[in-house]
């Protein structure tokens, strides 16, 4: 692999203490027929190099939005306002032609479903290289080495075979390893999983995490892990951010989000994780009610027609995020769960 | 690939078989004798007979057909009933003015009408495509011999850009050659090219909606790049089937243009031959286009399947 690495960073590196990636303030309107839609509202995080972040949230909570923004592929007719910071870099305000040598190079994605997220009349092997002979200037024949290298990378049998082949003749599994093989071809910083295993079957998802997992491990990347499923992360992940209505609703350590959660969805979610240390017959609860309409949100916090928590101040604003156990916990809730009730869970 | 395309031929047989069929049984259409309706009501009994026993006109169909078929095979379509050429040698002289003015226009349409919808649909509903539409909606509703019409009179009667009409054929002096086949070429390209526009932008902008173009977006690759490399060939079937259907047009049916431009081609001839009830003509013409049809049609499959692995696997 020593290959791969020396053709790694581009590009300026971060001063020490800046994180890899700052979003702040990051908003997304969506004009549509009824009303601009609020896709994203105020969102803020950080993710420091190496670190992995899990994004959670119910579906339609704005997961795929954030990481689309942060990839600069938001709808076209949204307007993006906030700021995308990646090593020191302002990303939302940079110019098309210089953001490009951002994403692909050192930022990349993995989509959910490998069936679309693979074009459907080039070769797996056109594919696997046209951005290093794009980006990386690489010669056909050193980039089809650069191919037969990432499919060894992602357990492919016969990757020489499969370069010729195309993505319908390969299974799901094989189909998502090879676009992860494609995320990491030009050696990234920082990885994006947007539900990159929901749409493969039990066995294959656990592979393919594992997979990433340990690719993150040998290659010292950043990365997000997106799903709706707070089990799917658990236990992958450093930090966790709960995202509800387009907004954050908690963020913290996987350690304090699972033991000292304060914000009343993310206790909901957590219910609804399968647990073996359940008894047994405790069936995952799901959550009553519906994820708000974004078009006509309602002023205060936006869990507050579903939360069991609710009283009346909590229709009037929307709560601004309050610090919790470390530095770098936050929630954003007026009636927070109780620190000793949430550790008992 | 070859069993598929062997495969499909064998499907158009019928349709070329039917064709030629249902033009050896014109002649059963005709009232009276074809002798009679070729040679006039002044010409004597005997004289008509002797016309209609020398090309077999009396024959039952099935006989017409089989020794019509066994020459044909043979590549003997018979000589035409008003000056006696063999058909092979009027049709020859013919087909190269008619591919020609086809495929030029076919290629000019394409040529024009590709790099348009990728312009118009990187940005839809921009003043690009607005400007578009409102143009490729007017000019849909025009017939081709209109254009022709105004052309002819703007840069051939006014100006003397091209010439008025006539034809000059391209071993003689190429030069010459493309300026006689400039204005029908104009012409029928303009028709085809509002409906390539259209449809290969549609199926672009479907195309563009797809999680394949997202990825080719986060890869960090420029819109030119991702609508030329990505997003073109799996938009590209549709526009490759009508492109088909209006080759096969083109060859069979630009009567009006080539009457108008004068130009000898097969439409030409075709319009000649039924003035002149001249059967063996017209049979000829009509096995030429459905020949065409056939080659087109068995092209548009094996170019399609290029475009698409997924269509392969037969
Ligand atoms: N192109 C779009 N136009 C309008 N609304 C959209 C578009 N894409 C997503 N949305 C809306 O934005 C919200 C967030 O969607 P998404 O980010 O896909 O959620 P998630 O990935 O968490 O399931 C949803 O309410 C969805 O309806
Ligand atoms: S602010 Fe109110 S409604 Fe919102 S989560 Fe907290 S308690 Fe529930
Ligand atoms: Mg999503």
């Amino acid at each position: 692999m020593a290959a791969l690495a020396d053709t790694a960073v581009v590009g300026a590196s971060a001063p020490p203490g800046e994180p890899l990636l700052r979003v702040s303030g990051l908003t997304v309107d969506i004009p549509t027929p009824r009303g601009p839609l609020r896709a994203l509202d105020d969102v803020s995080f950080e993710l420091a190099p190496h670190r992995t972040l899990g994004l959670v949230g119910e579906s339609g909570s704005g997961k795929s939005m954030l990481v689309r923004t942060i990839m600069g592929i938001s709808p076209a007719r949204s307007t993006v306002t906030g700021s995308v910071r990646f090593d020191g870099v302002e990303l939302t305000s940079l110019p098309r032609r210089a953001a490009r040598s951002y994403w692909g190079r050192r930022i990349a994605m993995v989509f959910q479903d490998p069936t679309t997220s693979l074009n459907p009349v080039l070769t797996v092997g056109r594919q696997l290289t046209e951005a290093t002979r794009a980006h990386l200037g690489l010669g056909r024949a050193r980039a089809t080495e650069r191919a037969v290298e990432l499919l060894d990378l992602v357990s492919i049998p016969e990757p020489r075979r499969r370069l010729r082949q195309y993505p319908h003749e390969l299974s799901g599994g094989m189909r998502q390893r090879v676009t992860i093989a494609m995320a990491l071809a030009c050696d990234p910083d920082l990885l994006i999983a947007d539900e990159a295993t929901t749409a493969l079957d039990v066995t294959v998802q656990k592979q393919i995490l594992d997979l990433i997992a340990g690719i993150q491990r040998e290659r010292g990347l950043a990365l997000i892990l997106v799903s709706h499923d707070l089990g799917v992360v658990a236990g992958r992940t450093d930090d966790i951010a709960v995202l509800y209505g387009g907004r954050v609703a908690e963020r913290a350590s996987t350690r304090v989000l699972f033991a000292g959660h304060r914000h009343p969805y993310s206790q909901a979610l957590l219910a609804a994780v399968p647990r073996l240390d359940r008894p047994a017959g405790a069936a995952p609860r799901t959550i009553p009610g519906t994820p708000p309409d974004l078009v006509l949100a309602p002023p205060g916090c936006r869990f507050a027609p579903r939360c069991p928590s609710a009283e009346d101040d909590c229709h009037r604003a929307a709560p601004a995020p309050r610090p919790g156990a470390d530095p770098t916990h936050a929630y954003a809730c007026l009636h927070p769960i109780p620190t000793t009730k949430a550790e008992r869970r | 690939m070859t069993r598929a395309l062997a495969h499909k031929l064998l499907q158009l047989l019928p349709v070329l078989v039917l064709v030629t069929v249902a033009t050896t049984a014109l002649v059963d259409l005709m009232p009276g004798s074809p002798g009679r309706a070729i040679l006039g009501p002044d010409a004597s009994p005997e004289a008509v007979a002797a016309l209609d026993a020398q090309h077999g006109f009396d024959d039952p169909l099935p006989q017409r057909y089989l020794s019509w078929l066994g020459h044909a095979l043979t590549g003997d379509l018979g000589s035409s009933v008003s000056n006696r050429q063999p058909v092979t040698d009027l049709i020859g002289e013919r087909l190269p003015v008619t591919f020609e003015i086809a495929l030029l226009a076919l290629l000019l349409s394409v040529a024009v009408a590709v790099p348009l919808a990728l312009w118009v649909a990187a940005r839809p509903g921009g003043l690009a495509d607005r400007v578009v539409s409102a143009l490729t909606s007017a000019t849909l509703s025009i017939p081709s011999f209109a254009v022709a019409l105004v052309l002819a009179y703007l840069l051939a009667v006014n100006t003397h850009v091209f010439p008025v009409s006539g034809w000059v054929p391209f071993e003689d002096s190429p030069a010459d050659n493309l300026r006689h086949v400039a204005l029908p070429v104009f012409s029928l390209a303009l028709a085809e090219i509002p409906i390539f526009v259209r449809i290969l932008r549609g199926d672009l902008l479907t195309v563009l909606r797809q999680d394949f173009i997202l990825t080719a977006r986060t890869k960090g690759f420029s819109t030119p790049h991702v609508l030329l490399r990505h997003a073109l060939r799996p938009a590209s079937p549709s526009l490759v089937t009508l492109a088909g259907l209006a080759a096969g047009r083109l060859i069979g049916g630009t009567v009006i243009i080539e009457s108008l431009f004068a130009l000898p081609g097969l439409g030409n001839l075709a319009t000649q031959a039924i003035y002149g009830k001249d059967l063996p003509v017209i049979q000829g013409v009509v096995l030429v286009v459905a020949l065409s049809y056939v080659a087109v049609n068995a092209l548009v499959d094996l170019l399609n399947s290029a475009i698409d692995p997924r269509t392969r696997t037969a």
